[in-house]
């Protein structure tokens, strides 16, 4: 019996460790250029990279990084806000999208992740986000959306076989992976969260609110 | 006539210690490192395996989840089955126990073998803690085979 007693709390106490250590945030270094803040904390850049999508100009001083997930609704919500902010601000904000596909409750958002990223090797990257955004409803539902994937890739025109290569390349998966790592490095905890110039806001509850916060961080115009 | 499993557990000799200890240390090891995936899963933080390439690859693939439960959490109760098997077999003696972890173990092996088939052919991508537990799975194969080798080694000598 003190055996089994000794077995049973040794289980248990493992789990629990186990789970807090799962918990806890992650320590590796990651592979997006970190800086280094006055305090020592290595934290992962905020600030537009190469590898980065950016609608607007990359030299606007106003930056908004989106970590996202095309197969959420609330990403989905937000997609014609930001699209709006874009049409209205033009070269004066920089939009980031990053992925943060959150595959353990979203089935097919990694896939329509490197559906994307694949697009955006023939330059249509932002064709296809809105595409994704746009039929979320129609993909999500489906067992294996590849299908319509590949129709919306016929739609933009795209060169088919180079996509689906594309689709599965290493290159691909390794601009997500990027993604993911420097989204887990910031601790985020759903989609989507928006950094304005390098500071997590709070996601706004409509347009107004959300063109307020940004016209505040752009300041006065000349 | 006796049920078989029993007139077979009579049959099966007890093992030496080293491997009884093994059998223990590998099946927690590899509770452990199952626990930790199905954690990650549910709590739906990315693995933290960035010297490694295709974590994300492989836990994020529709292959690493069976009926909406992800893997970490079959992999956790088999472990834990053997596990507990081995103390029921330590506690009481009774070779049943000891013949139940045994039986376990060519399932978990199979299943490593197909998972990692998964990963190296289908999906590309190699995921370490998957590989940790293939390793963990396959060493409790042979332990269980040593079992029967052992036993048989007893009854003839």
């Amino acid at each position: 019996m003190a055996l089994w007693s000794v077995v049973l709390i040794g289980l248990i106490a493992t789990t629990f460790f186990i789970v807090w250590f799962a918990a806890s945030p992650p320590s590796s270094p990651s592979p997006k250029p970190v800086q280094t803040e006055p305090s020592g904390i290595i934290k992962p850049s905020l600030g537009i990279g190469p590898g980065d999508w950016v609608e607007g100009s990359r030299e606007a001083r106003t930056v908004l990084v989106e970590y996202s997930d095309f197969q959420c609704p609330a990403c989905r919500a937000y997609a014609p806000l930001v699209k709006q902010l874009h049409t209205e601000l033009g070269d004066q904000l920089a939009i980031v999208y990053r992925h943060f596909p959150l595959s353990n409750i979203h089935q097919h958002a990694q896939m329509a992740a490197q559906v994307a990223e694949a697009a955006g090797l023939q330059g249509k990257f932002w064709d296809m986000h809105d595409l994704m955004f746009n039929h979320q409803e129609e993909w999500s539902k489906e067992e294996n959306p590849m299908d319509l994937f590949l129709k919306y890739a016929e739609e933009l025109s795209l060169d088919l076989e180079k996509f689906q290569k594309d689709l599965h390349s290493q290159q691909v998966k390794q601009a997500i992976r990027e993604n993911v790592q420097s989204g887990a490095l910031l601790i985020i905890e759903g989609t989507p969260t928006f950094f304005l110039n390098e500071i997590k806001i709070q996601n706004p509850q409509s347009y107004g609110a959300f063109r307020t916060l940004i016209l505040n961080e752009i300041g006065p115009t000349p | 006539m006796e049920p078989s499993g029993h007139s077979f557990s009579m049959k099966l000799a007890p093992p030496p210690k080293w491997i009884i200890g093994l059998f223990l240390l590998i099946s927690f090891m590899g509770f452990g490192d199952s626990t930790y995936l199905a954690a990650k899963h549910y709590l739906g933080t990315p693995l933290n395996c960035s010297v490694f390439t295709g974590c994300e690859d492989v836990t994020s693939s529709p292959y690493a989840t069976i009926l909406g439960v992800p893997l970490g959490v079959y992999g956790g109760a088999y472990y834990l089955g053997i596990f507990l098997f081995v103390i029921g077999f330590i506690d009481t003696k009774n070779n049943i126990f000891l013949l139940a972890a045994v039986i376990m173990t060519p399932f978990g092996f199979a299943a490593s073998v197909w998972f990692v088939y998964l990963q190296y052919f289908v999906l590309q991508a190699i995921c370490p803690y998957c590989m940790v537990s293939a390793g963990a799975s396959t060493l409790l194969l042979v332990l269980g085979l040593l079992v029967f080798i052992n036993s048989g080694k007893r009854e003839s000598t």
